[in-house]
């Protein structure tokens, strides 16, 4: 464990972007988790300060077009896109380490049908089948992460795919079927656990992926109306553009700063992965 | 005189703070047409010791100390330009897998013509050709080779063109690193027996390291055997691997089942490495030694000399010091 | 050392033209013709018995079948044709019906003691998972025991400090003694032993083989010893057999094979290992080429295109096994006929046998 723990200091210390995704990371939970604390006013309610630009009577980011605090909008706002981003970025990880595991270690028949089957997801516009789902089942937010998560699981099975075929010819593996493991423990305990690291670095990019797609929803107006969102207030703050610029900009940079929050630490945790596995090799 | 001349060379890896003494007072002489081999298992030093020799080593990871002359030439001193003159052209080497240094997705032929235009820019075509042809003769090539791609040659066959690639300039001395172990019994066989009938042919000096003794024994005239970054003993096979001194060689030349004869003499030696980034007081071997007395254990035995160009370092070999 | 003791006739493992084929896919060649659909013969019916407490060396070069041959043998890969029987019972059955006692009576050591465990594990749960899933030992500390007492014998000592450490903070030496009694604590009937030795250091070698030797003469385990090196086979094994593109060439009693060998290819093999006395300088028998990938081998003896003493009907129709007396056997037209290349290179071996 000690030599865990140093290893992750050791990655720190030589890895520039970890260290500053880490710090935006930290920043933006303590955001989402204080926000009742830190936001000046509900975000539901409507100031007598309509549209005023930012640092106006005590609204450090102005208020939109109805009066609401942007900076009490934007810390409740983080909620939602953060738990978005996050559920639907862990329900791609699942299916995916599952599926491709499974068409990896298994092979034969089950992996070219998964494979096909794949590549089906892949070429489906995933857009527009959230779109779909939206008109059938409603906007609510719970739809919106599961729909997200289930349509960009195909990259995460695709990595755990060739992680698998190529765990599958190690020694290791082989020791544990001459031992008497079955397949699905052998999938579980040792396929899996050996192979998931660049699925976790590609999840935590995917993370950003998702925050973007329902940012891009609610700015159609398919978001949940029932909470805030980012891509709302991005929305709502359109038609205020060219006067009250700040309405639509400060979330945008919110989006901006969370994407590039989760991609950071991903491709850092890319780098870190990489040499190791090369020194395994 | 010597072709090539080791005194008291010393190689020490760099790992952070870490020292490793890879290779320790290393001491040899390769006398012109001789064959050489290195013994020692695996962290013994042979291959840090070629390396070494050939400066190949990046000074960043390595420091080197001693006297390496090469027809009297300290190689230590050289600057790159000198080197280069040297490399190929004089010494050159072949590895266990040297193949991976070609390109995939040219011709084997077409690579070693750029080789040879390095030295040679203005040979003409058919020159190269012909050259590139009569090594591929020596080596137990078919024409064909030239026109084919590095995947479509076996292992033998890559290990053939690497010989011969080393070959293409008439070096004097040859370096071969585990040239062979990653063949066949029967491929490595005919190749050994390819390179002992151009040794002949090209009179060549030839450095063969391997942890297979028995191919010392079939291919080559003298022996050192390396154990810790150490010299062991060193001599003529007819003497080190029939009669051997030190009690390591003794232990490995037990570890292999003979052949023929009763099948219950084979022991292993019992322990393993000791850790090179420690410098011992005494004998490195000491720890695994059967015959390790308190003066092992303290004082660092010294090469003595035990016969024509027989040297053993061991306390308990008998023999004038040299020291 | 000992004959050994062969307590009862019934054979414990009888296999019966086994055979496992590859299909190798379509490629498109360079001239742009697209190639057939192809088998690759990696075993191409092989037939053996083994004993109680018998053991068999496999030799042949990379690339003969001897490791599929191994892996086919205990279902790590189905078989394409042909039978293996353990104790009279077919073990494909054994292997659709009870699994688990399967893989008790039939064990695997593998070439590469670096990879054999999951990184990831410490030797406590390396050693205590087995235990657990073939139901040995009462309760945890019971296995716990058992477990300790692997790691003393292995010469992990005190076996308490080792116990949480990790393969990669072992020698391969270490790690191959861990593998080899992990294998010994099911009490395995059966055992294929793949090139155990090939990938550690010459001085620790001769200890694991030793080792390997002694636990299975105690449990009277039979063995199928796979590896590339003759004179180690010779040491461990009762039986060689000599394989070459997937087909046994030579079998018998090993000195028999190896001091009386009949078939060319068993003559170049052993003409080609070096001798470790460089007083002893032989020639060597020389062939071209190295083995093609085994397909389509044509009709006659697989051997005849590189062999040196191949005639006409070699190349026709391959030769069917030679009776040699004493359960020596040999795949060859002149299996026991003189022969005059051979003798002056390995003549001196065999007198020196004899």
């Amino acid at each position: 464990m000690k030599k865990k723990i140093e290893a992750v200091k050791r990655a720190y210390k030589n890895n520039q972007q970890l260290k500053v995704g880490t710090v935006l990371l930290i920043f933006l939970l303590l955001c989402a988790l204080l926000a009742s604390v830190l936001a000046p006013y509900s975000p539901y309610v409507l100031t007598e300060d309509i549209r005023v630009g930012p640092g106006v009577n005590g609204h450090l980011l102005g208020t939109d077009a109805l009066g609401h605090d942007i900076l009490s909008q934007l810390l409740f706002g983080a909620r939602t896109s953060l738990r978005i981003g996050i559920v639907a970025a862990l329900i791609a990880g699942t299916i995916g380490t599952l599926i491709g595991g499974i068409a990896g270690f298994f092979g034969g028949k089950v992996d070219k049908f998964i494979v096909e089957f794949i590549n089906v997801f892949v070429m489906t516009p995933s857009f527009f089948l959230i779109l779909i789902v939206v008109a059938m089942f409603g906007s609510s937010m719970k739809y919106v992460m599961i729909v997200i998560g289930l349509t960009s699981w195909p990259g995460n099975a695709r990595l755990m795919r060739a992680q698998a075929i190529s765990l599958r010819n190690r020694t290791f593996v082989k020791s544990c079927q001459a031992m008497g493991e079955s397949r699905l423990s052998i999938m579980f305990r040792h396929i899996i656990p050996n192979g998931i690291f660049p699925i976790i670095a590609n999840t935590t990019m995917r993370v950003s992926g998702a925050i973007l797609m329902e940012s891009g929803l609610s700015f159609l107006g398919l978001g949940d109306p029932n909470v805030i969102s980012w891509g709302q207030m991005i929305s709502n703050g359109k038609a205020y553009l060219t006067n009250a610029p700040w309405i639509s900009i400060v979330p945008g940079l919110a989006v901006v700063l969370t994407v590039l929050t989760f991609f950071l630490i991903g491709d850092g945790l890319n780098r870190v992965i990489a040499p190791k596995m090369n020194a395994n090799k | 005189m010597a072709l090539l001349e080791l005194k008291n060379m010393n190689i020490t890896y760099k790992v952070g703070k870490k020292r490793v003494f890879a290779v320790q007072d290393a001491c040899m002489e390769i006398e012109e047409q001789d064959a050489v081999g290195i013994v020692g298992e695996s962290g013994s030093g042979k291959s840090t010791l070629a390396m070494g020799v050939l400066r190949l080593l990046s000074p960043r990871i390595a420091d080197i100390d001693g006297e390496v002359l090469y027809n009297g030439q300290d190689f230590l001193k050289l600057n790159e330009d000198e080197l280069s003159k040297l490399r190929w052209k004089e010494i050159s080497v072949v590895f266990q897998k040297s193949m991976n240094a070609l390109s995939p997705v040219h011709k084997v032929g077409a690579q070693m013509e750029d080789v040879y235009r390095i030295h040679f820019p203005k040979a003409s075509s058919e020159e190269v050709k012909k050259k590139i042809y009569d090594l591929f003769q020596i080596v137990n090539l078919s024409d064909r080779v030239y026109e084919l791609y590095p995947h479509e040659l076996s292992g033998g066959m890559m290990q053939r063109v690497s010989i011969a690639l080393s070959l293409l300039f008439s070096p004097k001395l040859l370096v071969l690193d585990e040239a062979t172990t990653a063949l066949d019994v029967v491929t490595q066989g005919q190749i050994l027996s390819e390179i002992m009938a151009l040794q002949d042919k090209m009179k060549l000096t030839r450095m063969m390291i391997t942890h297979d003794v028995s191919v010392v024994s079939s291919t080559c005239n003298k022996v050192v055997v390396m154990y810790a970054g150490r010299m062991m003993e060193q001599g003529y096979v007819t003497d080190v691997l029939v009669h051997p001194k030190h009690p390591y060689t003794q232990g490995l030349l037990r570890s292999f089942p003979s052949f023929t004869g009763a099948k219950s003499d084979l022991r292993g030696i019992p322990g393993s490495l000791p850790d090179l980034s420690i410098k011992p007081t005494g004998c490195v071997f000491a720890d695994r030694c059967p015959h390790a007395t308190d003066q092992c254990r303290s004082k660092l035995p010294e090469m003595r000399t035990v016969g024509n160009k027989w040297q053993v370092a061991c306390h308990l070999a008998e023999g004038e010091n040299n020291g | 050392m000992a004959e050994r003791i062969t307590t009862n006739d019934q054979y414990v493992l009888e296999v019966n033209n086994l055979s496992k084929w590859y299909v190798q896919k379509k490629v498109v060649k360079k001239d742009g013709k697209v190639s057939k659909k192809q088998d690759i013969k990696a075993v191409d019916g092989v037939s053996f018995t083994l004993k109680k407490g018998e053991i068999l060396g496999v030799i042949g070069e990379s690339g003969c079948g001897k490791s599929t041959l191994g892996r086919v043998l205990i279902y790590l890969e189905d078989p394409t044709g042909g039978q293996i029987k353990l104790f009279g019972e077919s073990a494909t059955a054994m292997v659709k019906r009870d699994p688990l006692k399967f893989r008790r009576t039939c064990q695997m050591i593998f070439q590469n003691p670096f990879d054999t465990f999951d990184p990831r594990y410490t030797l406590r749960k390396i050693l205590m998972n087995p235990l657990k899933l073939h139901n040995i030992g009462a309760d945890e500390d019971e296995r716990l025991k058992i477990v300790l007492g692997v790691l003393e014998r292995s010469g992990l000592r005190p076996a308490e400090e080792y116990i949480d450490r990790h393969p990669h903070e072992l020698s391969g030496g270490q790690l191959q003694r861990i593998s080899i009694l992990r294998s010994m604590l099911l009490e395995p009937a059966f055992m294929v032993a793949d090139e155990p030795v090939s990938m550690l250091d010459v001085s620790i070698r001769a200890d694991i083989i030793n080792m390997l030797q002694e636990l299975v003469q105690e449990h009277h385990t039979s063995m199928v010893f796979i590896s590339h090196d003759i004179a180690t086979t010779r040491y461990i094994s009762d039986k060689v057999a000599v394989m070459y593109l997937g087909r046994v060439v030579e079998m018998g009693d090993t000195d028999e094979v190896l001091h009386n060998p009949q078939h060319p290819y068993t003559k170049v093999l052993i003409s080609n290992c070096a001798s470790l006395n460089p007083l002893e300088k032989k020639e060597v028998i020389k062939v071209s080429g190295e083995p093609p990938t085994p397909i389509d081998n044509g009709p006659g003896c697989y051997f005849a295109p590189r062999c040196y003493r191949a005639c006409d009907k070699c190349f026709k129709e391959y030769p069917g096994p030679v009776d040699l007396g004493n359960g020596h056997w040999a795949s060859c037209y002149f299996a026991n006929e003189k022969d005059e290349i051979a003798d002056k290179t390995i003549a001196k071996d065999i007198a020196d046998a004899k």
